[in-house]
């Protein structure tokens, strides 16, 4: 993408208080010019507020918002130039699609000439120009999301900053605006800062993801760094499905876990740690030789489709493997004694009780 | 995510106003309509039951227990006092028993239909007091419908006009919709479904009111009783025009001495009375909310 | 669905019954009012539209009437305009002691009117406001704004933030919001809440009889006064063109945000 990345947001020290609780303590953050970030984390870990904040919507209890080099910690919302999707879309309910979108236009004193042919091309842009008169009521879900990413691009903001935006969508209609959201964002190169829950969002969206957990940043980087090194064990929880199993790493320096000796490629102090391993980076009864090899007796087996589940009991742990659905696999039944194979890399180690 | 507190030690930008000042500025007509029309007029009727009344009204500022022994002492006063609270009582027992029906009909009606009643219920209730009793002069009146319906079956002409059979009456009609509304809300709590699962579980229509809708019902029910028993007890112009000057209660003596006698001090005592019979009306709905919970 | 929810045909009776009972005395006067008897006798013996010839002869009736429009007329253009920023700040500015002050200022609906009558009477008579056009307007507001800012904090607390907030994202200042969003988005409550303060004020007699006097009255009070002093048809047909009047101003209002809503709270 940019040749040169430039900074264009940048959060320092930002930090929200309620008297005494430090909903978000200090955060530092800064988004490059054109990328989409996402802000990722369960429901209370701050990134709505955060986002809220470069909005001017809420008011942080101290910290500096910095957008292209100037403080906009003090502007006033109507003056900070951002482009912002609420979760409810929050159509103006007595206004036509048109005048929903020419609002903001009009807010920046543009004739209203020109502020509806603008609103007929942002329109013609999300392919809506054929609903321009309609009342937002008349509109379904993934319309008036629509119109509410018009309403929020045409006024050319600095940031567009979208808030859960697809929450309120079904499954397939998520998918689609996924799509069509990236396309939009990349071809006007605007920044964009993306709130969600929903990791497959933040992955298959986003330039860099910002994991958040109790108002702190756990991780920021690119999906697969987010998704291949975890930098901590809620991480690799949260992004993709994981197994977790209690081990320890003895004072000479070894990995055990459920009666097995490990190899991982991390290394850590002695002491008791935790063990995160991907369902579907495990091999079942594999010739290739890796790093880890355990056996195990099946317990549970579950056809997903693509997918097939195998629970298999280890020593004291359960351990899920995922396969895709192959026609050469010998039938495995419950009860089958089986090898498990995977890698040191695909062994992440993290010390016990982080969590 | 709930929003910051607004007071935050980042300083809002120089023009813009701060919460404070904002909320003093708007409120300030309401706040002092209600200082004048409501607060400083209650205090003062609190004050001149102690005070001494004046011929021909007004009143002179000098402190007395007069007015509060006199009415404590006076038969007449002890009997209105205690008729307004028995006749309320009963008039706010009859109107649940008739309403009770309609809440309960309502509540399971869907719909236009549901609408169209509702707006049948809620009407009445915004039409004026003094018309709906003139409907009822009309239809107890000696030579009227109801009277005349009664002498051609034969039976002894009752008179229901200019006593209290006729205030009941009128009365009990015109709090019905109070009475129907606050049933409603509290119907809310009534899911259909579980009168299903207790008919399901073999319960009998009557033993499913009983022990499924009639409990459910009750904090509706308490809400009701208090409302109506307390418009009930305040009622003046159903008492005045149907009572032709026979039926003595609280609020139609309070205007008496107001208007008529001319004695301030008295009407506010009388006044202060009602408030405390209001108190503890009050109480008791609070004690019942508390024992069903 | 099952089917135990179908009213038995014994309880339909009883509940038909019991709405002919509420409903009686409202309907009652519209065959009343077109009565030819000269007393109040139903049925009438003969028909006819004395009666309201005889109300719109009637100078002091109709005095009274055009007294209670504009008297709601102005009572409710004043409620609203308190109302409304009253109930902005209520709904949307967090500060100690607001929920007392709206307590405060709902209080004088649970005062009894016959109290609150009493009360204002002895401070007006004061302040020598007793039987002008200022001291019924005042009174009557001490009565509505409480109706119309409970129902406007309603209307408010239930409108979708974000909208203002979106709007505030897109340049428009405070101010501006409030006129483009706020109140546009407000107008059903608008609509409910004059209703409201205008039936209130129009049908308003306990109060307004302790302040009226030979100077100035109202149509309830006078329809008030003559039924106390006679019974005939005349209040009949003032009660049909009343109920109509009503009727009218309940259907503006089920248009705007259905009745339901504006009044069961």
């Amino acid at each position: 993408m940019t040749s040169a990345p430039e900074e264009h947001l940048r959060l320092e020290g930002i930090g929200v208080s309620f008297g005494a609780v430090n909903v978000i303590p200090a955060l530092d953050l800064s988004v490059r010019k054109g990328e989409m970030v996402a802000f990722l984390g369960p429901s209370g870990c701050g990134k709505t507020t955060t986002l809220r904040i470069i909005a001017g919507l809420n008011k942080p209890s101290r910290g500096r918002i910095m957008v292209g080099g100037r403080d906009i910690t003090r502007l006033p919302i109507h003056d900070r130039d951002m482009g912002m999707v609420f979760q409810s879309y929050a159509l103006f309910p007595h206004m036509n699609v048109t005048r929903n979108v020419a609002f903001g236009l009009q807010m920046r004193n543009i004739p209203s000439r020109d502020a509806e042919s603008r609103a007929a091309q942002a329109l013609d842009m999300v392919q809506l120009g054929h609903l321009a008169h309609r009342k937002p009521k008349e509109l379904s879900g993934g319309q008036q999301q629509r119109v509410a990413l018009a309403r929020a691009l045409v006024i050319e903001p600095s940031i567009l900053l979208l808030d859960e935006p697809l929450s309120n969508l079904d499954a397939k209609l998520r998918d689609e605006m996924r799509v069509q959201i990236r396309a939009l964002q990349q071809q006007s190169g605007i920044t964009a800062v993306f709130v969600t829950h929903d990791q497959v969002e933040a992955l298959s969206m986003c330039d860099r993801v910002v994991v958040m957990r109790g108002g702190r940043v756990e991780q920021f980087g690119t999906p697969t760094e987010v998704y291949e090194r975890p930098a901590t064990a809620f991480v690799a929880n949260f992004v993709g499905r994981t197994n977790r199993l209690k081990g320890a790493i003895t004072a000479e320096g070894t990995l055990t876990a459920a009666g097995h000796q490990l190899r991982s490629a991390t290394t850590l102090p002695p002491g008791a740690v935790e063990i995160l391993v991907r369902p579907h980076r495990i091999r079942i009864d594999d010739a290739a030789e890796t790093a880890n090899r355990v056996k195990g007796a099946v317990s549970g087996i579950t056809f997903i489709g693509d997918l097939v589940q195998y629970a298999v009991r280890v020593g004291d742990a359960e351990v899920v493997v995922e396969e895709a659905t192959r026609r050469d696999r010998s039938a495995l039944a419950v009860g089958d004694t089986v090898t498990l194979g995977w890698s040191a890399e695909d062994t992440l180690v993290y010390p016990a009780g982080e969590q | 995510m709930s929003a910051v507190p607004t007071t935050t030690p980042v300083p809002a930008a120089p023009r813009q106003w701060r919460d404070g000042e904002l909320a003093v500025l708007l409120l300030l007509p309401i706040a002092l309509i209600n200082a004048i029309g409501f607060i400083l007029p209650v205090l003062n009727l609190a004050r001149y039951s102690f005070n001494k009344s004046r011929v021909g009204g007004g009143i002179e500022a000098v402190f007395t227990w007069e007015n509060w022994a006199g009415l404590l002492s006076d038969p007449f006063y002890l009997e209105l006092v205690f008729n307004s609270v028995w006749i309320s009582l009963a008039i706010t027992l009859t109107t649940l028993v008739v309403s009770y029906p309609i809440a309960l009909y309502l509540h399971r009606a869907s719909g236009a239909w549901r609408t169209f009643l509702t707006v049948l219920v809620i009407s009445p209730l915004l039409t004026s007091a003094v018309v709906r009793t003139y409907g009822w002069i009309a239809i107890l009146v000696d030579d009227g419908p109801v009277v005349g319906a009664i002498k051609a079956l034969g039976l002894p002409a009752p008179s229901l006009m200019f006593n209290i059979k006729g205030v009941f009456i009128g009365l009990t009609e015109i709090l019905m919709p109070y009475m129907i509304l606050a049933l409603m809300a509290g119907f809310g709590r009534l899911d259909p479904r579980v009168e299903e699962a207790a008919r399901t579980l073999g319960a009998t229509p009557s033993r499913t009111f009983m022990k499924v809708i009639l409990p459910l019902t009750l904090p509706g029910i308490a809400l009701g009783c208090l409302l109506c028993f307390v418009l009930a007890v305040s009622s003046f112009i159903t008492p005045k025009l149907m009572g032709g000057g026979r039926v003595f209660l609280l609020a139609t003596e309070i205007y008496d001495q107001a208007i008529v006698t001319l004695n301030w001090p008295l009407a506010s005592t009388l006044s202060i009375l009602v408030l405390i019979v209001f108190g503890a009306a009050l109480w008791a709905y609070s004690a019942v909310l508390r024992r069903l919970d | 669905m099952m089917e135990i929810h179908k009213t038995s045909w014994p309880m339909r009776i009883l509940v038909f019954l019991l709405f002919v009972y509420l409903l009686a005395p409202v309907i009652l006067v519209f065959p009343l009012s077109f009565s030819g008897d000269q007393v109040l006798r139903f049925p009438p013996s003969f028909w006819s539209t004395r009666w309201y010839s005889a109300l719109f002869a009637n100078s002091q009736m109709l005095q009274a009437f055009w007294t209670s429009l504009s008297l709601a007329a102005i009572v409710t253009a004043l409620s609203i305009v308190i109302a409304v920023p009253a109930a902005w700040v209520m709904t949307r500015l967090t500060f100690a002691g607001r929920d007392l002050l709206f307590n405060l200022f709902t209080a004088p609906l649970l005062l009894p009117t016959i109290v609150l009558g009493l009360a204002i009477l002895i401070v007006f008579a004061s302040f020598g406001l007793l039987a002008t056009m200022h001291g019924l307007v005042f009174a009557h507001l001490v009565v509505t704004l409480p109706y119309a800012l409970r129902v406007l904090a309603v209307s408010l607390s239930t409108q979708d933030r974000a909208c203002e907030e979106a709007a505030r994202t897109l340049g428009a200042k405070p101010l501006t919001v409030f006129f483009r969003v706020t109140v546009p988005m407000l107008t059903p409550g608008i609509v409910a809440a004059a209703a409201l303060c205008f039936l209130v004020s129009f049908d308003e007699v306990v109060i307004t009889l302790f302040l009226t006097g030979p100077r100035i009255s109202t149509l309830p009070v006078e329809l008030y006064n003559y039924v106390y002093n006679q019974a005939d048809p005349l209040v009949a047909a003032a009660s049909a063109l009343l109920i109509l009047l009503t009727l009218a101003v309940i259907m503006i209002v089920e248009r705007a945000m259905g009745l339901g809503k504006a009044f069961v709270k």
